[in-house]
């Protein structure tokens, strides 16, 4: 009986890893590729796997709302802060800044790629491997939006399911 | 990794990074160097035997300055061009182009590398005009020439924007003018009468009747544009049998407003937003089915991007061709002791302990190893001078390369690598018979 008892428990210690996991911010498995909040769409969230406490999260933004909405930034269990950034140039150096927000028009499009517009996460509380999945809270002025980012390899320069349409 | 450690490392200043990375990368040399002296004084015997072969040890320490002077020159340069081509194009802050290859727009509108592109009508570039933040929206239109120089139609705005105030003379205020590039050869006052089209197949006599006289020269912004001849948009329209932007009864005005219904078409259009923002805000605005909108510095560091294992592979091969150069040194060194094999071979029979002639030996090759090093520096400095102003002059971007930290960092992990590797001819000198060599 008390054999069963413990098998019982460490069975159901065992499932419900994975869930453990996700309410940290990390989970591994199949990610949702678009997110959608009153007609703007977010798809295709996906970052670069790193050891450092930062990583920068792409995505792509449709605004199908019927008015203009503005990215603001962010939120994450998985850093301390998300925050919208920028890359400007100056005497031929690339540098990112912060900025406050950017707006999108209705039925227009913001493409957050490499060398351009990302949500940085800081604070990483555990390096990103190829295949995990973390969660951020797209922070936009009409509302919030959850998000699964996809971790792609170190060197990815595009989401893995870039080109599908969603 | 631990954590507690990448913090810290993060959040020590950038050259306190660069300077801790290369008292690492100088660690091995200075290492086994006090390891392989400890208790002796071999360096007082050094300055002799290099004095006694001067010429066969001015030869080693040539090979691996040059060898170590080109190889840093090279990477630095790569470095320099980057840096070159990314300054070049920050005045275009967003281009707006019909759609099609970023790459090639940003060729032709930042790099002045012409091609045939689609044109923007009057209505898209009216569209730019009115968006939200946008402070200046200047057409560029380029096609025409003048001896190898191109001849870019824009607006006064844009010229300002693009070099600031003028060094010379005034902007231009009516078809028939144009202000000059600071490396354009012409002076203020010459004629000129624009080609269509540039290089061999350029026709001279196309344009025949349109005069045009330099009115001004731009200070030097480092890139193609010192070598173009910027004149009045409205000109390059007209020469070209077009309306030139603007109604009948306004048809000498130069610049903006332009009327969308006279507006014959532009390939390119620089957009300038006062905030880093505005500009994103405006690529997502103008990303569209009708038009193209893209940062000329994205789409460089991107290129830049999948030049990096380029760069990667150059600095491994720049280590590898210092480390087999100096392989080779070494065992030229090798048979260099032989010459001295009698005096060491004396200093043993003297007494003097197997560790200190070892010592004594490594001590020789490390000097040569750091003198040929330290050399290299000064060859890498000169030519990357060298390559910088020949790079500049081929491509007309401003390339102002300059050894730093990636070069230091290259130099140091060559020389400790180097200085393990004299470890060898210090120990097969030992190996040597001692009454033999005595005997000579």
């Amino acid at each position: 009986m008390l054999v069963r008892l413990v098998a019982s428990v460490l069975l159901l210690a065992a499932s419900s890893g994975p869930s453990l996991s996700a309410g940290s911010g990390h989970a591994v498995g199949a990610a949702e590729h678009v997110s959608e909040l009153d007609g703007v769409r977010i798809i295709h969230a996906w970052t670069r796997a790193t050891s450092t406490p930062e990583a920068l999260v792409y995505l792509e933004l449709e605004n199908r709302s019927g008015r203009t909405v503005s990215l603001i930034g962010g939120e994450s269990e998985s850093g301390s802060a998300v925050t919208l950034v920028g890359l400007r140039f100056r005497d031929g150096a690339a540098e990112l800044v912060t900025l406050p927000a950017v707006p999108v028009k209705d039925g227009a499009e913001l493409h957050l790629d490499p060398e351009g517009l990302a949500l940085r996460v800081e604070g990483l509380k555990e390096p990103l491997h190829p295949g995990d999945v973390i969660e951020i809270e797209v922070r936009l002025e009409s509302g919030h939006v959850d998000v699964d980012v996809e971790v792609e390899a170190a060197d990815a320069t595009g989401h893995s399911h870039a080109g599908h349409a969603h | 990794m631990p954590d507690i450690l990448l913090d810290a490392w993060q959040g020590l200043a950038p050259s306190l990074q660069d300077g801790l990375v290369l008292a690492g990368l100088l660690a091995p040399a200075v290492l086994t160097g006090l390891v392989v002296t400890f208790g002796f004084r071999p360096l007082v015997l050094v300055p002799s035997l290099i004095w006694r072969y001067r010429w066969t040890n001015l030869v080693f320490v040539a090979l691996i300055a040059v060898s170590v002077g080109l190889g840093v020159g090279l990477t630095a340069q790569e470095r320099g061009l980057r840096q070159g081509t990314a300054r070049a194009a920050e005045k275009f802050d967003l281009i707006v182009a019909a759609p099609g290859s970023e790459i090639t727009m940003l060729f032709a509108a930042v790099y002045l590398q012409p091609s045939d592109v689609p044109l923007l009508d009057g209505a898209a570039y009216q569209r730019i005009v009115s968006a939200d933040n946008v402070s200046l929206a200047a057409p560029i239109a380029y096609g025409d020439s003048h001896d190898g120089a191109p001849v870019i139609g824009t607006t006064p705005q844009f010229v300002s924007h693009l070099s600031g105030a003028l060094v010379e003379g005034r902007l231009f205020g009516r078809s028939g003018e144009a202000v000059a590039g600071s490396a354009v050869s012409l002076r203020l006052g010459a004629e000129f009468t624009p080609a269509h089209g540039m290089g061999d197949e350029a026709d001279a006599a196309a344009h025949a009747g349109a005069g045009t006289v330099i009115v001004g020269r731009m200070a030097a912004t480092g890139s193609p544009w010192d070598k173009a001849i910027l004149v009045p948009v409205e000109a390059v329209w007209e020469v070209h049998g077009l309306a030139n932007g603007h109604a009948p009864e306004r048809s000498a005005q130069i610049g903006p407003p332009f009327d969308p219904e006279h507006f014959p078409g532009t390939p390119a259009v620089m957009v300038h937003a006062e905030t880093l923002w505005a500009s994103y805000a405006l690529q997502s605005e103008f990303t569209t089915d009708s038009t193209m909108a893209f940062f000329p510095g994205t789409v460089l560091s991107r290129l830049h991007g999948l030049m990096g294992d380029v760069r990667q592979i150059m600095s491994m091969m720049a280590i590898v061709t210092q480390v087999l150069v100096t392989a080779g040194v070494l065992t030229g060194l090798v048979v260099l002791t032989r010459l001295f094999a009698r005096r060491l071979a004396l200093l043993r029979a003297l007494g003097a302990p197997r560790r200190f002639v070892f010592s004594v030996v490594w001590c020789y090759a490390a000097t040569l190893i750091g003198g040929g090093a330290l050399l290299g520096l000064a060859v890498g400095h000169v030519a990357t001078g060298i390559l910088s102003r020949e790079i500049s002059r081929r491509t007309d971007i401003l390339v102002d390369a300059s050894l730093a930290w990636p070069e230091f960092h290259l130099i140091a992990g060559f020389v400790s690598m180097t200085m393990l590797l004299a470890l060898l001819p210090a120990f097969l000198a030992l190996t040597r018979p001692v009454i033999d060599d005595l005997r000579g």
